[in-house]
Parts: C-alpha cells; structure tokens; sequence
C-alpha cells in the first residue's frame, strides 16, 4: 500500500475542510518527511508524535478533555489543541479496522453548513485555559478557529452566543464512518471542527491514533 | 502569541472582553461603567504599549518591571504597571487631542466602585457614554485599529451614536460659555455686576502654557492668547545678514505647537479643553518663533 497522496488531500482539505485517504500514520510521516513542501509535523518532534485515543467514561478521563464531561456520549464540535497557543493545522486520525462510532466534521461557511459565520463566533472572547496558564482569544481570528468547549469558558455575550452557535451547528456535520480497514481522515483543524459521534458498541475497542501536523505555507 | 504582560494585542483582547461586559444584556449602569474603565484603562496602555513597553512599566526602585519591559529580565508575576494617573498624563501628552481630565472622570468610576464604599456612579448613562466613548476613539486610532474591532459590528451604531451625542453636547457647551463671556462682559462694562461676580472678575488669572501666539477671541472678537507646550514640529531657517562691513549667518526656528487653552483678558473668556477649542472655530496648533540658541555651536574657549 502506498500511502496517502498528499497533493490531492491538501486539495480537498481547502475545498471541504477534510480528507480520506487508505493508509497508515507511519505512512503520513514518511510521506510529510518526504514531500516537506506541503506539511511539516508540528512542535519539535518529528517522529513519535502519534497519541491514541480510546472512548472513556467521565470517571476515568483525563482531566480537562472532552471525555471528563461527556464521557461517552457524543463531544461537541471542537478544533484539536485549542488551549495551545499555537494549535496544529491539521488532525490526522487513524484506525486500522472498521469502528461504529463514526466522527462529525463540519466546515463553517461551506457545504451543508452554508450559512456566514456569525459575528459572535469572532467578537466573542473566551478565556482559555492552557497547560499552566490562561490566556484570552476569539473563536475566529487570523483566518482560523479555535474552539473547545471544555477548555475555553465564555467571557461575554457574545462568546455565550457562540457556544451556541455551534450547539446548533453540530446537525449539519458529515458523518464520516469508519468503515475500512487502514482508513485515515484528515481534518483541517483551522477551518474545520469535528466531534465524536455518541460511542456504539466499540467503547471496548475503538482506538484512534491521531497525528498533527502543519501547512506548509505556500510562497 | 505572545504571553508578555505588556503585549500591546494581549491588553488589547482584554479591554475587548470588558468592553463588550460593559455592553452586554442585563447589567445595570453602575457594573457597565466598572467594565468600560477597565476596558479604558487597558485601551490606554495598550497604545502605550505599542509604542514602548517601558511607558507602562511601573518605575519601582529596584527597576524589576522596566527590566521585564526592555527584555533583560524573564517575565513574572512581579512585573507591575504604572498608576492610572501617569498614565493618562502620558497618554495625554502622546495622543493628541486625548484629554487627562476626562480620563480621570472616566476612571473614578472605577476606582469608586472598586475601592471605595460608592457604587461608581457619577452622572447619568446619557451624559456619561459620550464622554466614554470621545476618548475611547482617540485611543483606537492610536491603536492602529477601529471601532468595529472593539465592539463588532452591530454595536458599533451604538457607539457612533454616542459620539455624535458627545460632539453636538461639546458644540452646546461651548456656545454657553460664549453667550456666558458676552453677558459677564456686558454686565461688568455697564457697571451693574454684583460685588461678589466684580471681586472674581477682578481675580481673572488664566494659566498660560510655554508657547503664546495671538487669537481672535470667538466670544467678543478682542485679542485673546492660544497657548501650548507640546512641540509637534521644528522648523529652522538659515539666513546671511549683511553688516555694514561684513556679513554672517544667523539661525530662525520656527515651532508649530499643538493648542492647550485659549484665554481673552477682555471677557475672560477660558478654554481649556482641546474640543472646545475646536468648536469655537480657533486653531489647534499654531506656529511661533522659538528658541534659536540650541542651533548655536558652544564657545570652547580653544586657541
């Protein structure tokens, strides 16, 4: 199996705000490695930056994730590493076999979510709570969003419109399924958001592995 | 993203956050004016701020928050910025026409509500937001940015709204204090002024900045004085003079200074305020002849 073609998934984050793809994340870095002018991994780390994900029940998640108040029902849409000052631009998850619970994605102002980004999701301010610090942001600012409703707590009105904003918005996300062996989703973590669907029968065995990575900035 | 205390953009999110509290659904007037002050008082040193770090740290003895600003010290909890009366006397000073006396209305609010057992309020929501917003404007231009930046959009017609109020409220005040300087001149020069208006009449004693320059008066068209002590330009113009046996050279300065106060010995008539300055139709900045002693090359008594 060759691997992802990377040309053709930036091509489809820009146009829908993710990508599927057959392959393996071993496969992504060697094809990141390889073709270093469309993604670079994120953070110092090039290699060994892969997490796995498994289903939790709000009792045994860790702190601070969205497992540790929706346990196993379905997240709400929310963009990866939102408490980072720098989050990645794009999620990459990965399962090796097919899974039931399926994840959502939705990219504002495009497809089955056409509707404009409404000023409360830009004006809003947010107070984010970071590894050992706090800082303020928008949901939206400098072309990108950053949401996480368990991480970042509203500030004023507008950001309170905001979260609900993407309460409502969360019926219109595609629903990716899981349903083929050695299957990767590339979500771009700027201009899109994604959330898992409520876990079916797989809270035992579903494992995720997820990569992050960042654009390459064409020049 | 930067972390430092001091970052222009992370004081500036902060005075958004207030901001749009002091706007937000269901507050009372006396919780909106504390979250706009805060929100002021952030605006202020974020314009600051942009220019130099070191304008809004606190000048303590052992210099630890000038150090965090300059960059020689890591930044910690120890760093503290300056109190809000030089703030807005530096604010004043760099943003013109930024006016200290309304900034330290504006920010008593605050300080009553945080620090006192007052509530914070002074004056009505209606007399209050214009003033707000006059200098919150001055202070978001020197930022580089707007007003939509600050509030969005849809409540940006509120605040325009304010400062329409503020400006024909400005424009009926300095109407009043023309028709007042003609009626205190008319009773004075009729000889029928009471003892007491007579005996103040009698104390007139404008302050007058460094600079002077003559001015129409707007209330009674005698020969006022505009005056100021901010140099915004220096202008100087060499010339060759000719003696009756040789010829040097000699040095004329010119300085456009910005306008502080207006004053007229004849009705009394005194403006200290860079607004009404304007809309009595005088010159905001005016220019004189300075000091030409600093373009001289000192003696150095050499052989």
């Amino acid at each position: 199996m060759a691997g992802p073609d990377l040309a053709s998934v930036r091509a489809s984050l820009a146009a829908d705000g993710y990508a599927v793809s057959n392959g393996t994340l071993e496969q992504v870095e060697r094809a990141v490695q390889m073709e270093h002018l469309l993604f670079r991994a994120q953070g110092a780390k090039a290699n060994g930056s892969v997490k796995h994900l498994r289903p939790y029940i709000t009792k045994d998640a860790p702190p601070r994730s969205l497992s540790a108040v929706y346990g196993l029902g379905a997240q709400p849409l929310h963009t990866d590493g939102a408490h980072l000052l720098e989050p990645p631009d794009v999620t990459v998850l990965y399962s090796s076999s097919p899974t039931p619970t399926g994840t959502a994605i939705l990219k504002p102002g495009s497809g089955t979510c056409s509707t404009p980004v409404p000023e409360a999701v830009r004006e809003g301010v947010f107070v984010v709570r970071g590894n050992g610090f706090s800082f303020l942001a928008s949901a939206y600012s400098g072309r990108r969003f950053r949401f996480d409703p368990v991480t970042m707590s509203p500030g004023d009105q507008m950001a309170r419109q905001a979260v609900a904003w993407f309460q409502e918005q969360r019926d219109m996300a595609v629903i990716h399924q899981w349903d083929q062996e050695e299957q990767l989703l590339f979500i771009d973590n700027r201009q899109a958001l994604h959330a898992r669907e409520a876990v079916v029968t797989d809270s035992e065995t579903r494992v995720l592995g997820r990569l992050s990575l960042n654009f390459v900035e064409e020049t | 993203m930067s972390l430092h205390p001091y970052d222009p953009d992370r004081l500036w999110i902060k005075a958004r956050m207030f901001v749009h509290r002091a706007m937000d659904d269901g507050r009372e007037f006396d919780e909106q004016a504390f979250w706009a002050s805060a929100a002021f008082e952030l605006l202020g040193k974020a314009a600051l701020a942009k220019v130099s770090p070191i304008l809004i740290a606190n000048p303590n003895p052992d210099g630890h928050s000038l150090l965090v600003a300059s960059g020689l010290l890591e930044v910690d909890d120890k760093f503290f910025t300056i109190p809000a009366k030089a703030l807005w006397s530096r604010c004043h000073r760099a943003f013109k026409p930024f006016n200290e006396q309304e900034a330290a209305y504006i920010s008593s609010v605050r300080n009553d509500y945080l620090h006192a057992g007052g509530v914070g309020r002074e004056g009505t929501p209606e007399a209050w937001w214009p003033r707000y917003w006059a200098q919150v404007a001055i202070l978001v231009s020197h930022l580089d940015r707007d007003l939509e930046e600050l509030v969005g959009r849809e409540r940006e017609r509120v605040v325009t709204q304010y400062l329409e109020t503020n400006r024909e409220n400005v424009k009926r005040r300095a109407e009043a204090l023309i028709e007042r300087a003609r009626s205190r001149l008319a009773l004075h020069e009729s000889g029928s002024m009471s003892v007491t208006l007579e005996r103040a009449w009698a104390g007139f004693s404008p302050y007058y900045f460094q600079h002077t320059t003559s001015a129409e008066c707007p209330a009674c068209g005698s020969s006022g004085t505009l005056s100021g002590d901010t140099v915004l330009e220096t202008k100087a113009e060499f010339v060759t003079l000719h003696g009756e046996e040789d010829q040097f050279e000699d040095v004329i300065v010119f300085v456009t200074v910005a306008t502080d106060g207006f004053a007229c010995p004849r009705c009394h008539l005194e403006l200290n305020d860079l607004d009404l300055i304007e809309a009595v139709g005088l010159d905001t900045d005016f220019e004189v002849e300075g000091d030409p002693s600093s373009y001289y090359e000192p003696e150095y008594d050499n052989e």
